[in-house]
């Protein structure tokens, strides 16, 4: 499969658009910590570093950290957009992408004219926009922004692993890997649970099943 | 000779090769936490990172043959970040290799130049 390339970007230009945002979401299915949204709007031009952009989760944890200073440093706008357990236990993962999305697009310093979201559409966004799917892999700048979304929620979660030790959040990241369920039998939800998630919600109604397994 | 003098020696040698054939040099051993990258250089506004790869020995095959998946891997990981930390590059860039292979006193047996060698990793 090609990489994430312009042509996008390159049709809404020739429609009259100058200012895209790409969006993506990073953390929807984990089951701690915050889902965070990252929007970008790449620079006029071609850059060197565009072909190596691939969506978040098909680079290596050092080149997502390099490729995420680059768009930091030279895209034209970037914002990011952090969504608590809280409201995802209130609302529902799907509406607190959304929100984080919505979120994201308002920080970023100038005001995009169309939104490429990745799968999503946002109905209560006023811009005009459109939803690809599999646009992380597909657009350039969808991919850009699911870098700026998993980098800012790694270094969020790398912040928690401090605060609530034990569980191993810097390694998976709050996601439901069989070293954090195992933590999770052992030692019970933390603050940053998502508490409406299934795999969470069992270790709370079914404390001892650890017990009843090793046995 | 050495593995540290027959690398040393195939990076003069390649340095050489390369003027002549128009790369301009930007700088040599350029180091960062991915590894380390031999030359960089420029010709006709196109960016070019080059590994050198100098043998003595075939018995454990060519030059071109000794660079591995993780190798380019680094490679690549190197040039993104000197992309990263330099300003005014052009866009267009590339990965060359010397390949050279030298006889017990250090002269030149062979030397190669292949052009893009090293292509990012299309992803699944």
């Amino acid at each position: 499969m090609e990489p994430p390339n312009l042509k996008h970007e390159d049709e809404l230009k020739l429609q009259g658009y100058q200012f895209i945002a790409g969006i993506d979401e990073a953390g929807r299915g984990a089951l701690a910590g915050p889902v965070v949204a990252g929007a970008v709007i790449l620079p006029q031009g071609h850059l060197s570093w565009f072909r190596l952009v691939r969506d978040s989760k098909q680079l290596s944890p050092r080149k997502r950290e390099i490729l995420f200073d680059l768009i930091q440093n030279q895209a034209m706008a970037v914002g990011a957009g952090v969504v608590s357990h809280k409201v995802i236990d209130k609302v529902n993962i799907l509406e607190a992408t959304k929100l984080a999305m919505m979120q994201a697009v308002e920080k970023l310093p100038r005001q995009p004219q169309f939104l490429l979201i990745d799968r999503l559409t946002l109905p209560r966004c006023s811009i005009s926009q459109e939803g690809i799917t599999r646009g992380d892999k597909l657009c350039l700048s969808i991919a850009c922004a699911s870098i700026v979304a998993k980098v800012t929620r790694d270094h969020i979660m790398e912040q928690f692993d401090k605060v609530y030790p034990g569980y191993g959040l810097a390694r998976h990241k709050g996601y439901g890997t069989k070293e954090h369920i195992s933590c999770l039998q052992k030692l019970g939800p933390t603050a940053i649970h998502r508490l409406s998630f299934a795999p969470v919600k069992n270790v709370i109604t079914n404390p001892g099943c650890d017990n009843l397994k090793s046995k | 000779m050495n593995r540290q003098e027959v690398g040393k020696l195939g990076e003069k040698l390649a340095q050489g090769f390369l003027k002549k054939r128009g790369y301009h040099i930007l700088e040599t051993g350029f180091r960062c936490r991915s590894g380390e990258i031999d030359i960089v250089a420029q010709r006709k506004g196109c960016l070019i990172f080059v590994e050198v790869r100098t043998k003595s020995n075939l018995d454990f095959g060519t030059p071109e043959e000794s660079i591995t998946q993780g190798k380019k891997r680094k490679l690549i990981t190197s040039a993104l970040s000197y992309i990263s930390t330099h300003q005014d590059l052009p866009s267009a860039w590339r990965i060359d290799v010397v390949a050279i292979e030298i006889d017990s006193e250090g002269k030149v047996r062979r030397i190669a130049l292949i052009e893009n060698a090293v292509e990012e990793e299309q992803p699944l």
